[in-house]
């Protein structure tokens, strides 16, 4: 959820950036990386939310230890984690302040919050950490669709190999659901 | 200037003389003065709105994730007026029903000219928020935390 607002105003700011080159580029803040610095803004906020799924899934992994998709997805939420900061180094947003290190604990209040709701929520039965589960991945794949919108073609990669690992944890956190009613 | 005013006699009215939005220290302390307060006007005030709308968001996801029906209108939100003060309530309601978090040892490190990062301790763990100068006033905003300038 908080991803869609931040990708979204990413995408607005990509747009704009398409706008200002057909403008010839006046006064439009592009920077000599090609992108604004709203857009290096938004880079760097999603940096520090993609640790939340990252983090939730190991919190609720551990909680149910015989539900094997939370393990078996955390570490494709860790190599999400590592293709945001990819983008950040490539255009130069400093991540020097954000200390991924540990386990749902976020500097930033409002992260902290998002990752102990998801958790809260999960913690109530195996089958509602199934069901967050399949909330984060709607979520993600609505934000990536989004977000690419207007992206350079680098980016648009990213966000296409992470959309397509985010349907894939869909799938599976659907089968588990399925399988826990049946 | 006459946004801090306004702050100033609304927090007067709140009983709050000494907070205003002139540093971000001061912005930091408003932001958790409103939070303690179930006081979601001042956070509005105190926050860019894209920060607030976002931390709205969060705070009622805990209630849409229990009630189906609400979960729909925070979809909606920002759609419709009706909407906004019904997702707000809840979000009020959750507040006031919050332990209140104490904030210390706040630190301020520069960002640029526009810009500054507050570290500090809330509740004993450490946090740090981002702040953007708008006019005369600092605001949180959550999509400052990288160096300009």
């Amino acid at each position: 959820m908080i991803k869609k607002i931040a990708l979204a105003s990413l995408t607005v700011a990509l747009l704009a950036t398409s706008a200002v080159a057909a403008k010839g580029n006046r006064g439009g803040g592009t920077t000599a990386t090609g992108m604004t610095q709203e857009q290096k803004d938004t880079l760097l906020f999603i940096y520090q939310e993609e640790k939340v799924a990252r983090d939730t899934y190991i919190t609720l992994g551990n909680q149910y230890p015989n539900q094997k998709v939370f393990g078996n997805i955390q570490g494709s939420e860790q190599k999400h984690m590592d293709s945001a900061q990819s983008l950040c180094e490539k255009y130069g947003v400093d991540i020097s302040n954000v200390d991924e290190t540990d386990i749902g604990v976020f500097v930033v209040p409002v992260l902290q919050e998002l990752y102990d709701t998801l958790v809260a929520q999960g913690n109530e039965s195996e089958l509602a950490a199934l069901e967050v589960g399949v909330y984060v991945e709607i979520t993600d794949i609505d934000d990536l669709e989004h977000a690419e919108i207007g992206m350079p073609t680098d980016v648009v990669n990213v966000y296409e190999n992470l959309k397509a690992g985010s349907y894939n944890h869909l799938d599976a956190f659907n089968a588990a659901v399925n399988a826990y009613n049946r | 200037m006459r946004f801090i005013v306004y702050i100033g006699l609304l927090l007067t009215l709140l009983g709050a003389q000494e907070l205003s939005l002139e540093t971000p220290k001061d912005a930091v302390q408003s932001y958790y003065y409103a939070m303690n307060n179930a006081d979601i006007e001042l956070l509005e005030m105190v926050m860019v709105k894209e920060s607030f709308d976002m931390t709205i968001e969060v705070w009622a996801l805990s209630v849409a994730l229990k009630d189906k029906d609400f979960h729909k209108m925070l979809k909606e939100y920002g759609s419709s007026p009706d909407v906004d003060k019904q997702v707000r309530e809840a979000v009020r309601q959750k507040l006031q029903a919050a332990p209140p978090k104490m904030i210390s040892d706040l630190e301020e490190t520069s960002l640029g000219k526009s810009r500054c990062m507050i570290r500090y301790k809330e509740n004993g763990k450490k946090k740090q928020l981002y702040t953007s100068l708008h006019g005369v006033v600092w605001k949180i905003d959550y999509m400052a935390g990288r160096q300009v300038d």
